[in-house]
């Protein structure tokens, strides 16, 4: 199968779990206690607004007409409209969403390399001390909350020590702009990326090492050690490009998961992003935002699946068959 | 393994004597914000609550949380990866689906969005993780079903007049056994992260005492109050490394 048409195919297997995720949605508005008007439409809007919502939504039609009008909304582009921020829902995510992107494709790349290093180190060192000291490592990193080493984090390095700041994405008091921005935006990524990498980053270790050791025991590799190829060349040049799928496709299954870390990190550290966005809706009973952010994000999530499954695909055509 | 084990059997004895070892939580008797010392090994937080009476309080509601909705995950997870696995064919496909469906799910973002919804009750957070951590498990037990169904010995139990439970009941479940206790651990870890951190949020349940209410307290006193912070954070990681190296042993093994 060509990759073009593996691609397609693959997009069309998401179309269904973004419908049963848009289900999923409308039922537990209209499950919740209460008037799902109030959940639709949001708490604190007059009379007339409710009259105009009601109509809107279809609310004194029967549930699959309902469902209809509320999908067609969704797919023009109209999420509602939030109270707390006082914009359409799909501008506040819009607004939000790249300090999140910023945040988590750092933290993503931050976990892959480190994942990938010290599996590298693990298994090219072959001492044991070395070995179980980053598998100890590892289980520590994964078994940690996120919410707990980033406040450790902040206490050791921000409180502490001072080098880094507390929480932000840029330093409040100062209008910086060029390259002095961008450096501030750095020094204020550094802790919550960080944060959010060190988890992942142990899973990927883990992930990395067995598939090194066991792609290092297939016989191409005896073949290549024959012809008299450097431990070093056939780790990196045989073992890791055989390793990556395997990587790959954990980062895409991963990504949901990771989703929780971030609204975690983004709170602890005042970061500007959708987690954050999410956690304020939730806990000032936002409604449409809290559903609609809930929508966005797990749609999101499935094409990241979906590309992550499509570099697997293009980087080892064997997946293709599967 | 023996050291999660030995960290899970400590928390477990802990939990279980929380009343007798430690006075109310919620009491406000003590000075506010003062550090470790002999009198409060762990320190008092804000209102003048001691945090090792917090943290021992905790340790019951984790437990709690982490147990009842691994629990509720494996033996949904059981039941939907055996069915797969005996049924074969179309329900085979519409049951794999929807277990890939629930997988695709972010996990915490549904909890908060359920709990903002329907209102925050422990019992309805135990429900939402437990309804959606159960997809690895159903994977995992009908791929060890499959194989399992096709041994001889699953032929001659068929041949000797045995149904479809018992069947999995009495050779496909002791057999995957190891696997699943390590699954039910994961889970467990997986339950009490999200509990702990919902409770952080202040999305947790207000009445009951949790390692995540502390934290989230903690926040505003990071300058102040290492203690709020470092203690009861600490008992969260160590018991989800317990978790963690419990399933971990206990896969190895096989």
């Amino acid at each position: 199968m060509t990759f073009t048409r593996w691609a397609a195919r693959r997009l069309l297997l998401a179309l269904p779990v973004i419908a049963g995720i848009t289900v999923l949605t409308f039922f537990l508005i209209h499950l919740a206690p209460g008037d799902p008007l109030y959940l639709l439409a949001g708490d604190g809007g007059s009379p007339a607004y409710y009259a105009e919502m009601r109509a809107k939504f279809a609310l004194d039609r029967p549930l699959p007409e309902q469902f209809a009008t509320y999908a067609r909304a969704l797919v023009s582009g109209d999420f509602g409209y939030s109270f707390t921020y006082e914009a359409p829902v799909i501008e506040v995510l819009t607004r939000y969403a790249p300090a999140s992107v910023l945040l988590g494709a750092t933290a993503l790349a931050l976990s892959v390399f480190g994942g990938a290093l010290l599996a590298t180190l693990s298994v090219m060192h072959r001492s044991p001390v070395l070995d179980s000291a980053i598998r100890a490592g590892s289980a520590l990193m994964y078994s940690a909350p996120v919410y707990w080493t980033g406040q450790v984090l902040i206490l050791v390095v921000a409180v502490k020590a001072g080098l880094l700041p507390v929480g932000g994405l840029t330093t409040a008091r100062e209008t910086l702009s060029g390259a002095a921005l961008v450096i501030d935006v750095l020094q204020h990524l550094i802790l919550p990326a960080v944060t959010l990498a060190v988890p992942f980053m142990a899973v990927i270790a883990r992930v990395a090492r067995a598939a090194l050791i066991d792609v290092m025991e297939d016989t191409f590799i005896c073949a290549a050690r024959a012809r008299g190829l450097s431990p070093r060349q056939l780790l990196f040049r045989h073992a890791w490009p055989q390793a990556t799928a395997s990587v790959m496709t954990l980062a895409g299954q991963y990504a949901p998961q990771i989703i929780g870390g971030a609204a975690f990190t983004e709170y602890l550290f005042g970061w500007p992003g959708l987690g954050n966005v999410v956690l304020h809706a939730a806990l000032h009973r936002d409604y449409p935002l809290v559903t609609s952010a809930f929508l966005f994000i797990s749609i999101a999530v499935v094409f990241c699946n979906a590309a992550a499954d499509a570099v697997c695909a293009w980087l080892d055509p064997r997946v293709r068959l599967a | 393994m023996r050291l999660g084990a030995a960290i899970l059997v400590l928390l477990m004895a802990i939990a279980a004597g929380s009343s007798w070892l430690a006075g109310n939580p919620f009491s406000t008797a003590a000075p506010p914000l003062l550090p470790p010392g002999w009198d409060y090994p762990f320190g008092t937080d804000d209102l003048g609550r001691d945090v090792l009476s917090g943290v021992i309080h905790g340790a019951r509601t984790s437990l709690y949380a982490g147990v009842s909705a691994a629990t509720l995950a494996a033996a949904l997870g059981l039941l939907v990866g055996g069915f797969s696995a005996i049924r074969r064919g179309a329900a085979d496909q519409v049951l794999m689906r929807g277990t890939d469906f629930v997988q695709a799910l972010p996990r915490f973002l549904l909890v908060v969005t359920i709990v903002s919804l329907f209102g925050h009750s422990f019992a309805l957070i135990i429900l939402t993780i437990g309804l959606t951590e159960w997809p690895v498990t159903a994977r995992l037990f009908r791929a060890q079903a499959l194989t399992t169904l096709e041994r001889e010995f699953v032929l001659a139990a068929r041949a000797a007049g045995a149904g479809n439970l018992a069947i999995l009941w009495r050779h496909v479940l002791p057999a995957a056994l190891p696997v699943m206790g390590a699954q039910l651990s994961y889970h467990a870890g997986g339950a009490i992260l999200i509990e702990s951190g919902l409770s952080l949020l202040g999305l947790g349940d207000p009445s009951v005492m949790s390692w995540g209410t502390l934290l989230g307290g903690a926040l505003r006193f990071m300058r102040e109050a290492w203690w709020m912070s470092v203690f009861p954070g600490f008992a969260v990681t160590l018991t989800v490394l317990g978790c963690n190296l419990v399933a971990e042993g206990a896969t190895r093994r096989r």
